[in-house]
């Protein structure tokens, strides 16, 4: 009972642990994962930021170089006396010279007079000379600073006469002769300047980007004003905090937050500083470094570069494959989980069939050691019957030969003194030593029965003539009784032949005649015979007192029914006899319709084969017919 | 059934001869009964005869008897159940169980008690007065012995 109700539970509790170790696996290995993946996102964006920083920092300083280079031959051309002594012809060349040497990055060198009016531009023909010659650009601040100040100028946006926007650089051309000290007090004799044409300085930055790295270019002049955007160019020349630009930047940037880091950290920049920052963009992060370009120690531009958190495809593959990895390890985890309980629970079926079959073999066995044991009882219980009615037997036996040898022994004595009543005497003490000699022959009878050793010798019988003999002898006994009593012997069949022991049968006969004329007081006693079904019946049928209800059921058991000169063993006897010859005895009350009483005694014993065999022949003749 | 035969009285020994000389012998046997009966009255006893304990009971009178003397074994009533019958018309009269089985007083008063089927304890005392026991086969002399005994107690 225990192991049955004890056995969901245990399954339960198998089923759980399972359960909990298979989740904790799952979650430890996602887990495990996304740190991995983090990590490797983390390492991948480490990488973006010190990448964009370092270009940000080589570009700058590449620009900043170059336009060094360029201050540095407007310096040289500045000074170069051929400007000073105004000649022309040679200036040309000079200038030139200068073009030719930066031409990468500058559009052009112009050499401004004193009243700021066009001396000469690099790389122009007669024509265009003649064109621009003399053209007064005294109002530009390229012009007005350097004549005010003696000192280099760098320009902010400048959209030239010929609309193209353009950062200009100049110097003042400053004569120096008859002064002795510096070229504060010299006599401005002119401006040398050149153009960096903004298309230019951006192809030229967009040029020095690493191009293995997905990354945008910005450059902003010191005032704040877009100089130059990587697929931007629409927005060149305006104030990058100026409503529209901003208002470009509130469309565009999401979430709203960015415009506010982005804005911070351009402020930042335009105060000279050197920096970076992430700033989310559409989702995705970007790293934007920014450092400014110096020239001759002043902050000319600010330039920014902008690099997506893009990792490389391979690297996201990887975190792909981790990703699948994790996800066929939570699988396998959870399928194994699945078959480990259906493992257990099977086998726990199978231990359950297992236990319930020993336990209905044990029982089983239990049972036909009960069953045996209840048998043996019994057995012990019928010994004791028996034991007990043997010595029933041996007590009635003893009472039933102590009466005559008591008759024997007084009538003895008494001859003695009663001489006169010495016949009668005599008499008595004959009758008592023939009760004690059938007594002791019933006796012998039974205890043959008993102990299986009654032999019977067996012969072939006429039935008919048997029952004739036997009425014989009962009739002569019936004349010394004066009872007025007639036997009716009335055979069915003629000549019924038996297998039988002769004197056995007619002791059957006999015995069951003297009942009924013992227990007859005047009447006829019918004897029949006849072959039925291929067995004699012989019926012994009296006008007597009838069976004794009480002895009735009792009537072929020994010392059952008793009479003065019976011992109460003849019917037993009787049925002995018969059951030994394989047939049936068997009494019944007279219930004839005339209402006189009487018993029926009947006894079956199988014919002899021939006979036999004659009855069916007639039987299968009557049926034919 | 029954038969009175009181005969014999002239051979009766005298010095025998007391007011305690009434008996009422029963058994299904008549071969018994003769001789009994017969033995008894050549001892100066009158014997009253019954094969059958019905008739002997329904005949019985209160102090008619000085002696009963019973079978055990008999059809109708055995002789326990009329020992009880008799006894609750005559207190006084003493009683003689005779039987030919091998058994001993107890076993005998087991087998009664049976016979009696819860007897009550009243019934039960009353067979306690009972202590004469004769077996048979028993020559008549020690019979008419027992019974003067018995008589004489």
């Amino acid at each position: 009972m225990l192991d049955k109700e004890r056995s969901p539970r245990t399954n339960i509790i198998i089923l759980t642990v399972i359960v909990c170790i298979a989740l904790v696996l799952s979650i430890f290995s996602y887990q495990y994962s996304i740190l991995n993946s983090n990590k490797i996102v983390d390492i991948a964006s480490q990488e973006v930021r010190s990448n964009t920083k370092i270009e940000v920092h080589d570009i700058s300083l590449i620009l900043a170089n170059k336009l060094q280079t360029v201050s540095a031959l407007l310096q040289t051309l500045a000074e170069s006396p051929a400007l000073h002594n105004n000649e022309y012809k040679r200036a040309d060349i000079v200038i030139n010279s200068r073009q030719h040497s930066s031409s990468d990055l500058t559009d052009f060198y112009m050499w401004l007079d004193k009243n700021g009016k066009i001396n000469w531009i690099s790389n122009i023909n007669e024509t265009t000379y003649q064109k621009y010659k003399g053209t007064d650009l005294s109002y530009r601040p390229y012009f007005t600073i350097p004549k005010d100040t003696h000192t280099a100028y760098y320009s902010s946006l400048i959209e030239s006469n010929d609309k193209v926007p353009r950062l200009y650089i100049s110097y003042p051309v400053i004569n120096t002769t008859g002064t002795r000290t510096g070229t504060a007090n010299g006599i401005l004799t002119g401006v040398v300047v050149t153009s960096v044409r903004l298309q230019t300085l951006g192809n030229f930055l967009s040029n020095q980007l690493f191009p293995q790295f997905n990354s945008t270019i910005g450059l902003l002049d010191r005032n704040g004003i877009i100089l130059y955007a990587t697929n931007a160019q629409q927005y060149v020349g305006q104030y990058i905090f100026g409503d529209k630009f901003q208002s470009v930047l509130s469309t565009s940037l999401q979430p709203p937050e960015s415009k506010n880091l982005l804005n911070n950290l351009i402020k930042s920049s335009l105060q000279g500083y050197t920096g970076s920052g992430d700033i989310l963009i559409n989702g995705k992060m970007n790293t934007i470094a920014y450092q400014p370009v110096l020239v001759s120690g002043k902050n000319f531009l600010t330039l920014y570069i902008s690099a997506q958190h893009n990792l490389a495809s391979d690297v996201t593959a990887l975190i792909d494959q981790q990703r699948y990895f994790t996800i066929l390890v939570v699988g396998i985890i959870g399928a194994v989980a699945i078959i480990i309980s259906v493992l257990v629970f099977s086998w726990n079926k199978r231990l359950n069939t297992i236990v319930n079959t020993r336990t209905s073999e044990l029982k089983k066995s239990n049972d036909s050691l009960a069953e045996s044991n209840k048998q043996l009882a019994l057995a012990n219980e019928q010994l004791k019957v028996h034991d007990k009615m043997q010595q029933e037997f041996i007590n009635i036996a003893s009472h039933e030969m102590k009466t005559p040898t008591q008759a024997i022994l007084g009538y003895s004595k008494l001859i003695q003194r009663h001489p006169e009543r010495r016949e009668e005497m005599l008499e008595a003490i004959a009758r008592n030593a023939n009760r004690l000699q059938r007594l002791t022959n019933d006796i012998l009878d039974v205890t043959r029965i008993e102990t299986q050793s009654l032999k019977l010798n067996i012969e072939r019988v006429n039935l008919n003539e048997l029952i004739s003999d036997v009425i014989e002898d009962q009739i002569n006994q019936i004349e010394k009784t004066n009872k007025d009593i007639k036997i009716s012997h009335e055979p069915q069949d003629q000549t019924i032949e038996v297998e039988a022991d002769k004197n056995r049968l007619a002791q059957v006969v006999s015995n069951l005649l003297s009942n009924a004329i013992k227990f007859t007081k005047k009447g006829t006693i019918r004897v029949t015979e006849e072959v039925k079904d291929g067995k004699a019946l012989v019926s012994i049928k009296d006008t007597g007192q009838g069976i004794d209800t009480e002895i009735f059921p009792r009537l072929f058991l020994k010392f059952a029914a008793k009479s003065e000169t019976g011992t109460g063993l003849g019917l037993f006897i009787s049925k002995s006899i018969v059951e030994a010859h394989g047939g049936k005895i068997w009494a019944e009350n007279n219930s004839s319709s005339d209402g006189k009483k009487g018993a029926v005694f009947t006894f079956s014993i199988p014919v002899s084969k021939g006979e036999h065999e004659q009855q069916q022949t007639k039987g299968r003749r009557q049926g034919e017919q | 059934m029954s038969s009175n035969k009181p005969r014999g009285e002239g051979k009766v020994n005298n010095n025998n001869n007391s007011l305690h000389n009434k008996i009422l012998l029963i058994d299904d046997e008549p071969d018994i009964t003769t001789v009994f009966a017969l033995g008894l009255e050549d001892h100066g006893f009158k014997v009253d005869v019954f094969n059958d304990p019905l008739q002997a009971l329904s005949d019985f009178k209160k102090g008619s008897y000085d002696l009963v003397l019973i079978d055990y074994k008999m059809p109708n009533m055995n002789g326990f159940e009329l020992h009880r019958e008799i006894r609750k018309i005559d207190e006084k009269v003493k009683v003689c169980f005779i039987t030919a089985f091998e058994v001993y007083y107890d076993e005998l008063k087991k087998k009664f008690q049976n016979s009696l089927n819860a007897s009550s304890r009243q019934q039960h005392r009353q067979e306690e007065d009972v202590k004469c026991f004769i077996q048979k086969p028993i020559d008549i002399d020690e019979l008419i012995k027992r019974i003067k005994q018995e008589l004489n107690s």
